[in-house]
């Protein structure tokens, strides 16, 4: 079975009844290569900027590569996140936030070095649940700070740095 | 370079306050994030849609450069525009006057993006207006239902302003209102 409208076919029900929306907004996307010094005295740094993001799907054509995804439509959005971070030596703050155009999501607050492993490696992430109007954006940000100097890289292997969305309802 | 949207739009105070509640950014950057949404959704649908026909009909390589590729795939015989439509404008419940330009002297665009842009909406200065009117319904909307909701549990109120203006200036004028750029600087003094 599928739905169609005046141009897409936008539900697809399968004969053992999976259903999928090829339309519904939606993307998922990693850091390819390491992005280094982009933090650590308190800088916030949009993540994207110096290193684009790779797309893995973008369903609806909403996200740029440096970063953005712009709601197509007014509704609520699931948004997630990871981030590794490596070089902390002395740092006592680290963020992720979430940044929505109708406000900020501090996904994750730590003590970077209680937290690090032996490797001086720490990888955090969030989800949030995020009212989102048409045209609103939302990227991922980092700020470390206790470093005295903007020391800390993100390392992307085996897709560490991700950012995911989708509409929900 | 071609410049969208000059002629302008305009919001009421109790537009901004509404705004400013919310947005940490100016009316203008958000529309301007907004424009570069829908530039990117308008340039990446119709490479979506369309580069493997414009490669198929190269004898060579391709340019990798996006301002010779969006013209060389509008210019094909079988393209055609995707004449996205403006969703019906929600109706703002304002009284006082749309008094302040928010989009002073337009936005600038480079050749190939205005191209996408008209290729992918049926009006892009209209979609552009119908994103900031929606922003300003649903940000006066979610201010009223916020401190409603507030004003309902507090048994020292005995009547609240059934218009969304008076509402508005009402809880903005409060002692201790804040919006988000003066809540987000008090807690960076805090930290």
């Amino acid at each position: 079975m599928t739905t169609v409208n005046s141009v897409n076919t936008y539900i697809v029900a399968t004969a053992t009844n999976e259903v999928t929306m090829p339309l519904q907004p939606a993307f998922g996307a990693y850091i390819g290569a390491n992005d280094l010094n982009v933090t650590g005295n308190d800088t916030l740094y949009t993540v994207g900027t110096n290193q684009a993001w790779t797309e893995t799907f973008d369903q609806n054509a909403d996200f740029n590569v440096n970063g953005t995804i712009t709601a197509p439509v007014t509704g609520r959005y699931q948004i997630s996140t990871t981030v590794r971070m490596d070089g902390y030596v002395a740092a006592n703050t680290s963020y992720i936030i979430i940044n929505t155009s109708n406000g900020d999501y501090n996904v994750s607050n730590t003590n970077g070095l209680a937290l690090i492993n032996n490797t001086g490696t720490l990888s955090q992430g969030g989800s949030i649940f995020a009212d989102m109007d048409a045209a609103d954006t939302a990227v991922v940000q980092v700020l470390v700070n206790g470093e005295g100097a903007d020391i800390i890289d993100l390392v992307s292997i085996n897709r560490q740095i991700f950012f995911g969305a989708a509409l929900i309802c | 370079m071609k410049k969208l949207c000059s002629s302008g739009y305009r919001i009421s105070a109790p537009d901004k306050k509404a705004l400013e509640a919310y947005l940490i950014v100016t009316p203008r950057s958000w529309s301007e994030s907004a424009l570069n949404g829908m530039k990117n959704k308008s340039i990446k649908t119709i490479l979506r849609d369309w580069f493997e026909t414009y490669k198929a009909k190269q004898t060579e390589s391709v340019s990798a450069d996006i301002k010779v590729i969006i013209p060389g795939i509008l210019a094909m015989d079988e393209f055609r525009s995707y004449n996205y439509k403006i969703p019906e404008t929600p109706l703002v419940d304002r009284k006082e006057a749309r008094s302040e330009e928010i989009w002073e002297g337009g936005f600038d665009v480079e050749d190939h993006e205005e191209l996408a842009l008209k290729a992918f909406y049926s009006d892009p200065e209209a979609m552009l207006s119908y994103f900031m009117e929606n922003k300003c319904y649903q940000r006066r909307k979610a201010f009223v239902k916020e401190h409603e909701a507030t004003m309902l549990a507090d048994k020292s109120v005995t009547s609240i302003p059934a218009k969304q203006d008076d509402f508005i200036n009402l809880v903005c004028a409060k002692a201790g209102y804040k919006n988000r750029a003066a809540k987000e600087a008090e807690q960076e003094l805090l930290a």
